[in-house]
């Protein structure tokens, strides 16, 4: 390092000696010795940028942009700065002189007290001139703006505080685009939807403004124009504050949703659909509008009511394109209810995480209640029992969903994470099939394998073993989950991999974990007793009749590759599994 | 033709999230300096010296975290490269290990074409503080390098504390988004928090993935410090 500066200095030195003139040779007879320093870098240094901007910027200093003289009999008490001169000095100039891009012109009896700073610009006329201090000219011109009088270089703090600035769009004043991006995850009755349109934004002091008018084309069938492979979303929001304030905002849809996002991540359900063609989620078609409410008291805190006007519809199984197993039939997408509908929901996140993608401690909580009524036109298929075949087609239904998380530290190199995951019908009607529940697979139970059933009563997706609708649909109206783990850091090297409490080779540049984890859940049905499906409103199952697995996993930040055994049923063999991200 | 429609379809839509790698392989300019002598890319976070008191703070220091030729490409190709440290005071006392405090800080590095030089900032909070200007992008790297001392005294307290700092490396231009994608996709809370990888989730996952592999795009480094206690290391 040392070697290296000294032939930098050396370097240096090399270039910039052949420019500097042996001081003023015939100076005037009073002169004082100064130095005459001709510099020549490619780049004005910060530091000069620095000095020549606050020279004339200051509130003490004589500027002026554009040709400037000081005259013969005039006397300058202070410093003289100009942009764009040139500079004329027959007078006398008490303090310094800062040239920018700029020329200066001493005349015959000249006198400067202090020092020339010549940026982009020569100095004449100096033997002929009485010069008190040093004068340092740089060839290189100076790159600026002007904000009213106030002079700010390109390479200033300043400049890099408004260029990050204006790269913080959330907080930025205005934009608008037309957007083409691909939209939530490749799946079996979309493909990858696309989502084209404009985008607006713009901020009015504390109040911010966003619309969003984007048109979805779905990629999974043939290309086509037709509701199926059509659809929009629009969206307004106008908020006040930032991180904490409130919001009032309205969406217009026609969109795909999943019945069961809590389980895997968007990320999860795509990779695996697209390498794989295991699609882990079901899907209906919501048509309508909404509005809501936000407001969030607190940094990581807030809380939304909503209320939408749509209608469900059913999708069909489409056969999209997947890397593997492209010739394999999909998993059916199960029938749903269909029907116009009022959803009001009230829903609260709480988030003290310390780091999103890899939190070593805090809360997160989310928390929904929702109200919904409407009439259904077609109901969708299920095992025989699980609804009550008296059933009418006007639906009133109040629903309940937590999902409780806990990430602790235990020491430097351990933690304990702990997940509650409860969700189910809390009052009126059945609820329609695209709000019930099922457990088992790498989201939830993996030592279960996902939407399998076997005979006999399944707790994990309520059904009795026989007449099974095809892809197996989520059933039950109540469930349970709840997920131990504890991580442990690794410390090894491998491969020669530089380990310094993260791996720093091949690629893999995250902190490795192994992890010993343990799950225990079920659904149910609400209703009179039934076996073991189906319990009284007021009961719970009895905890003997919980699936649980133990697994084990070795999570190297980005990929964990796990491996889980039911417990509850020694029959079910162990299940391999992947997950991209943390388990939860 | 389906198939091919599909895939075409497929690629446009992809392309969206892997952009920044695609440019990355046109228009490199023909920059051909050396690189310096390479240890592994992380970081390195320490108590300050016996001569300092513990409560000033760690001292961290980054290490050839913008080494690579494929990120450099990116910076070359116009994509600044953002560093998002984040630095934990942890005390352990009962059960659990507590944050005490955090704190934040960004340094960016950013290429000018027009002057042919990189640029070097470091953001706390809403103050900026210029790095330098560099021609020669080892010269860059050696300004990131420089060690910094984030104002995170320790707690005048009996519990054992210890530093964590994250390191995230991204290439920043990608990183809106991944905003947009949570707006579209009705979540409805705005996203003020977390800096993750962004476009669609396929997209997001397979370009991460990949790149990820190749040693691309995003790359996080943590570091710790040993436990100590105000005064008196253990």
């Amino acid at each position: 390092m040392n070697k290296l500066l000294a032939t930098r200095v050396a370097a240096i030195a090399c270039v910039v000696v052949p420019f500097v003139s042996s001081a003023a040779q015939d100076p005037a007879k009073d002169a004082p010795t100064t130095r005459d320093t001709v510099l020549n870098p490619r780049l004005l240094p910060s530091e000069i940028e620095r000095e020549v901007t606050d020279a004339f910027n200051s509130a003490n200093t004589v500027r002026a942009t554009g040709a400037y003289e000081v005259e013969s009999d005039r006397v300058v008490p202070g410093d003289v700065a100009v942009l764009n001169g040139p500079l004329t000095i027959a007078g006398r100039v008490n303090g310094r002189v800062v040239a920018i891009n700029s020329d200066v012109i001493l005349r015959p009896g000249a006198r400067v007290e202090g020092q020339i700073l010549v940026v982009g610009g020569n100095v004449d006329g100096k033997d002929a001139a009485f010069i008190g201090g040093d004068v340092r000219t740089y060839r290189q011109r100076l790159t600026y703006r002007q904000e009213g009088e106030r002079l700010i270089a390109s390479g200033s703090s300043e400049e890099d505080a408004r260029w990050w600035h204006r790269r913080q769009r959330w907080h930025s004043r205005s934009y608008s685009d037309l957007r083409l991006v691909s939209a939530k995850t490749y799946n079996r009755v979309e493909g990858l939807p696309i989502l084209i349109g404009p985008s607006f934004g713009h901020r009015f002091g504390d109040l911010r403004l966003q619309i969003d008018a984007l048109g979805v084309f779905r990629t999974g069938d043939d290309l086509e124009w037709n509701s199926q492979t059509v659809g929009h979303s629009l969206k307004t929001e106008l908020s006040l504050g930032r991180g904490t304030g409130l919001a009032v905002g309205g969406r217009l849809f026609d969109v795909v949703n999943a019945a069961e996002e809590w389980q895997l991540s968007d990320v999860e359900v795509g990779l695996a659909s697209f390498f794989l063609h295991r699609d882990y989620r079901d899907y209906y078609n919501r048509h309508g509008g909404s509005g809501y409410f936000r407001l969030s008291p607190l940094r990581g805190l807030d809380l939304t009511a909503s209320l939408s006007d749509e209608r469900w519809s059913l999708r069909k199984t489409l056969d999209p394109f997947t890397l593997f197993r492209n010739s394999q039939d999909w998993r059916p997408n199960p029938g749903m209810d269909e029907g116009r509908f009022h959803i009001t929901n009230g829903t609260l996140h709480f988030d003290t995480r310390s780091d999103e993608d890899d939190p070593r401690s805090g809360w997160k909580i989310t928390a929904d209640y929702e109200y919904g009524s409407g009439r259904t036109t077609l109901f969708g298929a299920t095992t025989p029992g699980v609804r009550d075949p008296a059933v009418d087609d006007v639906t009133k239904y109040t629903r309940g969903f937590l999902d409780l998380r806990r990430y602790n530290r235990l020491s430097p190199e351990g933690q304990l994470n702990l997940r509650l995951v409860a969700g189910g019908w809390l009052s009126g009607d059945e609820l329609p099939l695209q709000r019930r529940f099922s457990v088992g697979g790498p989201g939830s139970l993996p030592g279960y394998p996902f939407r399998r059933t076997g005979t006999g009563d399944d707790v994990r997706q309520c059904s009795n073993g026989v007449d099974i609708p095809p892809g197996v649909p989520a059933q039950c109206e109540r469930m349970v989950l709840a997920q131990a783990e504890y991580r442990g850091d690794l410390w090894m090297s491998l491969f020669d991999w530089d380990w310094n409490d993260s791996w720093a080779g091949g690629g893999w540049r995250h902190r490795a974990q192994w992890v010993v984890f343990a799950d225990a859940g079920r659904g149910w049905l609400v209703g009179s007793r039934a076996g073991e499906i189906q319990y009284p409103k007021g009961d719970l199952p009895s905890l003997s009749t919980f699936k649980t697995d133990l697994g084990l996993g070795f999570d190297a930040g980005m990929i964990g590759l796990y491996v889980a055994k039911s417990v509850s049923d020694s029959k079910e063999p162990p299940n391999f599994f992947v997950r991209v991200g943390r388990r939860f | 033709m389906r198939t091919l429609g599909t895939a075409i379809v497929l690629a446009l839509g992809l392309a969206t999230d892997i952009r920044a790698q695609q440019s990355a392989s046109r228009d490199t300019p023909g920059r051909t300096e050396g690189q310096p002598a390479q240890s592994a890319p992380g970081i390195d976070v320490s108590l300050p010296t016996s001569s300092s008191p513990n409560y000033a703070g760690p001292v961290v220091r980054t290490a050839n975290v913008i080494a690579d030729a494929d990120l450099r490409k990116l910076l070359q190709n116009g994509f600044p490269a953002h560093l998002s440290y984040r630095a934990d005071l942890w005390s352990r006392s009962g059960w659990f290990d507590d944050v005490e405090s955090t704190v934040e800080w960004d340094v960016v590095v950013r290429y000018e074409p027009l002057t042919k030089t990189y640029r070097v900032a470091r953001y706390v909070g809403d103050r900026a503080e210029n790095l330098g200007r560099f021609e020669r992008y080892e010269d860059a790297q050696a300004a990131v390098a420089r060690p910094y001392q984030p104002p995170l005294p320790a707690r005048h307290t009996r519990s054992r504390q210890y530093y964590i700092v994250v390191l995230d490396v991204e290439v920043i231009s990608m990183s809106d988004l991944d905003e947009l994608e949570r707006w579209l996709r009705g979540e409805l809370r705005p996203a003020v928090r977390g800096k993750r990888n962004p476009g669609t989730a396929l997209g997001r996952g397979i370009s991460t993935l990949a790149t990820r592999l190749l040693g691309g795009e995003k790359r996080r480094y943590e570091q710790r410090t040993e436990t100590f206690r105000v005064g008196n290391r253990e």
